[in-house]
């Protein structure tokens, strides 16, 4: 099925009759993604590959590759979030000539959300057609089972290493400077992703309250994106608000002074015509000395 | 390699048994002690205020064998002790419902035969939580149905949820509660009910274990993070000590530390004392609960469960030395560590063919793969639905097999589809509520925008649709001692447990796995 098809029979209605979590505007119907990308909105696939499941979709008759199920959980900009059987998806992702893993075609950063509302009957899990993809975890407990090893995983980007960003928090406590955090989304969500969201919040409160920050300005934003059929899905109005506001929940939580904080947020959805939309979904925390 | 880390475990007079205790050394090397275990005798009442003293061990005999007890700081004197006198005004002490001859929970035999040596006039059956609703005829068994039919009392929560359980609850309730059905009477009750000046919601839960607790709350516990992952909010804070915990305590981890338990327990299932419990008390309680471990230590065919060679997870003097808390989700410190000393291709007798089961069993919770799906808290927060993995990566902590990720989870042993193993939820003797999500809310992840249940869980907490149905899991020990299983009691012993997850994750189960993985539990 085609996402655009899928998007006017779904989606319209949903936007009339229940609770408008997503919505074509109008005026957008004549924006359309570059073709170096694929956005679309589909159902889930899950093959039973050898040896741990791998994440595709259809669009246009052609099967993507998004990711192995890698174990972890999301983070929003580095792992490749995964998708959810009864919730529709929304991928995001950059086409390569890489070889093709599972049948698919390899999606460069691939970003999955699941929407909101539950689709009963969307996704599916399939057979694995003899594949085999070996992920960053085993499909049993963590590490090498007693007996001979096998470490050709697909590699997945996990980010900077916890040392890494130690250094880079002591330097910064260092030097008192002013910092900008920056608090990616899943489409529609206001869930802190983990672990690597909910540890630059952590990191961001811990930092305003290590320097004594005179000030912290916390801004949500809310995202749309540009879909390769044209038009756009757009997350709810409101979240831009409730993003800024959740922050601001918790840097109370950690005891920062409500009087030192700034809170604000944008509700003109933002895209960036179809390429990496999704780093538009976010917050941003300025914590100044 | 690990050097072995005895937190709690202190030698208490140089008694013999802590030093054997202290000589276990890392998990990978871990083995039985050489202690002797203590002679079976039947299982028996504690009656509350009998001032007899409880040894350093014990073994008290269940249907599939008998469990070990064993007191770290050595034998306890209960005269006068907080925890076995009746401190509150109904006659009932915290000994009342967490017995050990039921590995410090209540099982539902002794609840049947309490009735009939009482004549139901034990302080078990006090009205305010021992009685499907207060104001029942007391006399009459039919208005303690779910204590004496299930095992389950009733815990009443106010709705709507007062914000102080949970910073992080929603401003408003994000759905309504509706009342379905109410087989116990006391949620459509005109004093005690949902419409009533005081509107609450009763649930009917199980008594949670008060042993091994060092590996559920450990003070020496540092999260590593100071976020929920399973909700991206912070944990709360134990005023106590400024740490972050891991709510790990009660079904729906209301209490965020023993100390906050105890009052709940004094206030609610004792009727004393305003919930005011002085300094000394409390300190006594968490003492003695601190340092009593108990699990199954022989088996009626498997036979003695902590002879030398016997695999190092199993009996209690493992869990009296073992080391907590760390993540049993790997194959450096496997929950129940290893059963190699029994796996046997040829068994030459019955105990052999058992243990050989067990080892099996053993084998499947680590390294079956089933298609976990649906599950809140798991599922839902970039794992993927469905995520194949084994029943380790929830059952982790080492040793004991509750989670080590902090928060709570949506297993569906409440919520409509997989409440009461498909059955329809009406036929239940349980309550039965239907949440709806309000328009502006966000979903509950699977169940909807309308939500059946027999137990809100956590939500009645937050308040959050994401949470309805969400429980926190408790130790898998002693499980023999104990039936019946689950937060709302639902599976009457441990092959229902176990058919549960058959059904709930299509694992297509052989009837020999079956039979494994119910041997295996029953040993734990
Ligand atoms: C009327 C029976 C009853 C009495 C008396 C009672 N409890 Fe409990 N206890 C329960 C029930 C039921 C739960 C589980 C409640 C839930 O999950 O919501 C529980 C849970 C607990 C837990 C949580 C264990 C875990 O792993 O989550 C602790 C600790 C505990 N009780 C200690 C005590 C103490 C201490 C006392 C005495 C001051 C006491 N209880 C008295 C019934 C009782
Ligand atoms: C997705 C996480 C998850 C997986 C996977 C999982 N469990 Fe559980 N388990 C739970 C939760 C949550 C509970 C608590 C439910 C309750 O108390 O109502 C639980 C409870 C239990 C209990 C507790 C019984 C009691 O009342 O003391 C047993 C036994 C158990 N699980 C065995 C297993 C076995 C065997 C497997 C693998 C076939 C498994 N679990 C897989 C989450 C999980």
């Amino acid at each position: 099925m085609k996402a655009r098809d899928l998007l006017v029979r779904k989606l319209l209605p949903c936007m009339l009759l229940t609770a408008m979590h997503y919505a074509i505007a109008e005026d957008t119907a004549n924006l359309k993604a570059p073709a170096s990308q694929r956005n679309f909105v589909t159902c889930p696939i899950i093959m039973d590959t050898e040896d741990v499941p791998c994440w595709v979709a259809e669009y246009e008759g052609e099967r993507y590759y998004l990711t192995v199920q890698t174990g972890r959980g999301g983070g929003a900009t580095v792992f490749p979030f995964a998708g959810m059987v009864n919730h529709e998806m929304l991928v995001e992702g950059t086409v390569t000539d890489e070889p093709r893993i599972c049948g698919g075609i390899v999606l460069r950063e691939a970003k999955l959300s699941p929407m909101t509302d539950v689709t009963p009957g969307c996704g599916k899990v399939v057979p694995g057609e003899g594949y085999r993809t070996k992920g960053p975890r085993p499909i049993g407990p963590d590490g090498d089972p007693p007996g001979p090893r096998e470490t050709t995983a697909i590699r997945v980007s996990r980010g900077p290493s916890r040392d890494e960003l130690a250094a880079a928090y002591a330097a910064a406590v260092e030097k008192r400077a002013a910092r900008t955090f920056q608090v990616n989304y899943f489409f529609d969500s206001n869930y802190l992703p983990f672990p690597l969201e909910q540890r630059t919040v952590d990191e961001a409160a811990r930092y305003a309250a290590e320097i004594d920050a005179s000030k912290v300005k916390i801004t949500g934003y809310r995202g749309r994106t540009v879909l390769s059929t044209g038009g756009v899905v757009e997350e709810q109005t409101g979240l831009a608000r409730a993003r800024a506001q959740k922050i601001a929940d918790i840097f109370a939580f950690f005891e920062f002074p409500a009087d030192r904080m700034e809170v604000a947020w944008n509700e003109a959805a933002e895209d960036q015509g179809g390429v990496r939309d999704f780093e538009l979904r976010r917050a941003t925390i300025e914590v100044l000395p | 390699m690990n050097k072995q880390k005895n937190t709690k475990l202190r030698t208490g007079a140089g008694s013999l048994l802590a030093a054997a205790l202290a000589g276990i050394s890392a998990v990978a090397t871990a083995a039985q002690p050489a202690v002797q275990p203590p002679a079976a005798q039947d299982a028996f009442w504690w009656r509350p205020g009998s001032g007899e003293t409880m040894p350093a061990q014990m073994a008290i005999r269940n249907a599939n064998g008998a469990l070990g007890i064993v007191n770290a700081d050595g034998a306890v004197n209960t005269r006068g002790h907080p925890f076995f006198e009746p401190i509150g005004a109904n006659g009932r002490a915290c000994v009342t419902c967490h017995q050990p001859s039921d590995g410090f929970s209540l099982s539902l035999k002794t609840v049947t035969e309490r009735w009939a040596e009482s004549g139901g006039k034990d302080p078990l059956f006090a009205m305010v939580d021992g009685a499907n609703c207060p104001n029942l005829p007391p006399a009459d068994p039919a208005s303690h149905s779910m204590l004496l039919e299930h095992g389950l009392i009733r815990v009443a929560m106010p709705w709507p949820y007062k914000k102080q359980f949970d910073a992080f609850a929603a401003r408003e309730p994000e759905f309504t509660i509706e009342v379905v059905k109410d087989p116990a009477g006391c949620n459509l009750d005109a004093e005690y009910g949902l419409k009533s000046a005081n509107p609450t919601i009763s649930v009917y839960r199980r008594v949670r274990p008060t042993t091994n607790l060092r590996y559920v709350v450990d003070p020496s516990y540092d999260l590593s993070g100071r976020f929920n992952n399973k909700t991206g909010v912070p944990l709360p804070v134990d005023p106590a000590t400024g740490k972050h915990t891991g709510l790990p305590i009660m079904s729906d981890g209301r209490a965020d530390t023993l100390e906050v338990q105890m009052q709940d327990a004094i206030r609610n299932h004792m009727q004393g004392m305003n919930g005011e419990l002085t300094d000394e008390v409390i300190a006594q309680i968490k003492d003695y609960e601190s340092q009593v471990y108990s699990a199954q230590i022989s088996h009626n065919v498997g036979g003695s469960l902590v002879e030398t060679g016997a695999p190092p997870a199993l009996g209690p003097y493992a869990l009296a030395s073992g080391r907590s808390i760390i993540n049993g989700n790997n194959w450096r410190s496997p929950t129940f560590m290893t059963f190699e000393a029994w796996e046997k291709d040829k068994p030459a007798n019955d105990r052999e063919a058992f243990r050989a089961s067990v080892a099996r069993g053993n084998q499947i919770f680590l390294e079956r793969p089933i298609w976990i799906s649906e599950v809140t808290g798991f599922n839902s927060i970039g794992m993927g639905n469905p995520y194949k993995r084994t029943c380790v990566i929830c059952h982790s902590v080492h040793m004991t097999g509750n989670d080590f990720a902090p928060g709570v989870m949506d297993l569906g042993v409440n919520n409509e589809p997989w409440a009461n193993a498909g059955e329809v939820l009406e036929n239940s003797h349980l309550p039965l509520f239907k949440l709806t999500c309000k328009p502006e809310a966000r979903p509950h992840p699977f169940a909807g925008r309308e939500v059946y249940t027999h137990d809100p869980g956590r939500a009645l907490l937050t308040g959050l649709c994401h949470d309805i149905g969400s429980l926190v899991m408790q130790p898998m020990r002693g499980m023999s001692a104990r039936a019946p299983y689950f937060s709302n009691g639902s599976a009457k012993d441990i092959a229902a447990v176990v058919d549960y997850y058959n059904a709930r994750f299509t694992m297509e189960l052989t009837d020999q796995e079956r039979e494994d993985l119910i041997n295996f539990l029953s040993v734990l």
